[in-house]
């Protein structure tokens, strides 16, 4: 807590507080209808480096978890040449059901230019049995859960203004999201739209568009949704 | 710049047409939309399926095996000439082809009507892949085999097991066809021994491919269905390489292609023996 109060207190460091609350409305072809999420996200950043974490509650949907999914991350802040990166490692949990897990490790490196934020990572994905579903299963717990190795993550967002204009509207083409990562050939479009009503609180809305069979070669509608958010720069 | 723009999208679809006109096997016209999207492929095969009830297959003995290939990409049957042949054999109910039964050239289609009688027999199962959608494939597969999303059962006295084959043809299996599994699951599982799911999409990534799956929201709704319902096996296709995986009770098998010429063809004999699930891989 000590440690807490003096990043957070301490004026030398320059420290940029943030904080977003977003909801999710959506249809996708196994939500069983509209489905609804909330999520929570945190984030401090010095001018070396900052840290980040979130967690996000089903409100509406199939699998009734409310605590479904959570994240914490970590990343330096360095330049090469005149271009900045930033360069960290994430842990991404999610419930699936009340008995089935998936958890992310990844690494990631982005960058931010004038008009473009771009990004790419590397994901390792396991599926398991929860704690205690696992110990209720006479299998060893190694013998009950699948990995996949090496996943990549990239986003690709084109921003329209500056990014210090009052509006802004951006368009992202990505295969992750803040708490679900789809495999490298699942993508995903976005486009959003930031209007900042002063200057700590900026609005936000983005609409999703999920594709299926991209790389089957028999591309199809899966889901869409939106979202709408509030960021607050205290 | 508006006719920069223009010109760009001009090129972009010459060059997927010319591409699409230069290879016989690939319908590129897909990566832009695809005709025949899942749920209305699923609503035909209901409506199939109302007219031409479940297969039951009866077997002597509470034993038996099964073969499933996957990947057998028609151009030539060789392969299937032998699988078929050792599917006629005793103790042998039935064999599956996962998906993908032709290359999507559409002479596929032709090449496996001229022997249709002999490659479809009441112990035939076919399932659709990807591939078999090209070039207006929907429709010939519709006319060759009716339904793409069914089940079947092998009965031994009063032991009964439940087969369902499953269309991921699109790289998901669709609203329709998941309300379909989920109630067949629901109202059927309790009644049958093994539960035993086809599909041609492969789920995992064991190892790094550009070979697409189902979006990792469906599969998490998947592994769910899956693991509630204590299906005990999913087999699947389109990777071309064989993993074995086991997660919440489930067995996910992904089968190597069958296809002739490729050297690492091999198909699934799965063996019902002493009340226990046993699966080998044998070449053909």
């Amino acid at each position: 807590m000590l440690c807490l109060a003096f990043i957070l207190l301490n004026p030398a460091l320059e420290a940029q507080i943030s904080v977003g609350g977003n909801i999710d409305f959506g249809k996708t072809q196994v939500s069983e209808g509209f489905y609804s999420q909330f999520s929570n996200t945190g984030s401090f950043e010095d001018q070396k480096w900052g840290v980040k974490a979130g967690y996000q509650l089903g409100l509406v949907q199939p699998q009734d978890i409310i605590f479904n999914s959570c994240y914490g991350n970590i990343y330096r802040k360095f330049r090469i040449g005149n271009f900045p990166f930033d360069l960290g490692a994430e842990y991404l949990w999610t419930a699936i059901s009340h008995d089935l897990r998936e958890t992310n490790w990844i690494v990631f490196a982005g960058t931010t230019l004038n008009h473009w934020d771009l990004g790419l990572g590397t994901t390792a994905r396991t599926y398991r049995l929860s704690h205690k579903a696992a110990s209720q299963s006479y299998l060893a717990d190694s013998e009950n859960r699948i990995t996949e190795k090496w996943n990549m993550m990239y986003h690709a967002t084109y921003v329209l203004k500056p990014y210090e204009n009052r509006w802004n509207l951006s368009g992202t083409f990505t295969n992750y999201d803040t708490f679900i990562i789809q495999q490298e050939n699942n993508p995903m479009f976005n486009l959003r739209f930031d209007y900042k009503i002063s200057a700590p609180i900026s609005l936000y809305s983005e609409l999703w568009y999920k594709p299926a069979g991209l790389m089957v070669i028999r591309v199809t509608y899966y889901g869409m949704f939106i979202r709408l958010g509030v960021l607050w720069k205290i | 710049m508006e006719n920069i723009r223009e010109t760009r999208i001009v090129y972009f679809l010459i060059i997927i047409l010319t591409c699409n006109s230069c290879m016989d096997d690939a319908d590129l016209t897909g990566f832009l939309y695809s005709a025949d999207p899942v749920n209305e492929r699923v609503e035909q095969s209901l409506k199939w399926n109302e007219n031409h009830p479940a297969k039951d297959l009866i077997v002597n003995s509470t034993d038996y095996s099964l073969l499933i290939a996957g990947d057998s990409e028609i151009g030539s049957t060789a392969n299937l000439d032998t699988l078929i042949a050792r599917a006629k054999k005793p103790g042998v109910a039935g064999y599956v082809v996962v998906g993908d039964i032709t290359s999507g050239d559409p002479k596929g289609y032709d090449i496996l009507e001229h022997d249709l009688d002999e490659k479809n027999p009441d112990h035939a199962f076919y399932i659709l892949g990807n591939h078999d959608l090209f070039f207006d494939g929907w429709e010939k597969y519709y006319n060759y085999f009716g339904s793409s999303t069914y089940a079947f059962t092998v009965k031994a006295g009063d032991t009964s097991d439940l087969y369902i084959c499953l269309d991921s043809g699109n790289g998901t299996i669709g609203s329709r066809q998941l309300k379909w599994l989920s109630d067949l699951l629901a109202k059927e599982r309790k009644n049958h021994r093994f539960c035993i799911i086809f599909n041609h999409v492969n789920f995992f990534r064991e190892h790094h491919t550009f070979s697409a799956n189902p979006l990792v929201d469906e599969l998490h709704v998947l592994m769910d269905l899956f693991y509630k319902n204590s299906v005990d096996m999913v087999i699947m296709g389109h990777d071309h390489r064989r993993s074995e995986e086991y997660f919440a009770n489930t067995h996910y098998i992904t089968l190597d292609a069958f296809f002739d010429g490729y050297k690492e063809a091999s198909y699934l004999r799965l063996e019902i023996k002493n009340g226990k699930l046993i699966f080998g891989f044998e070449r053909p």
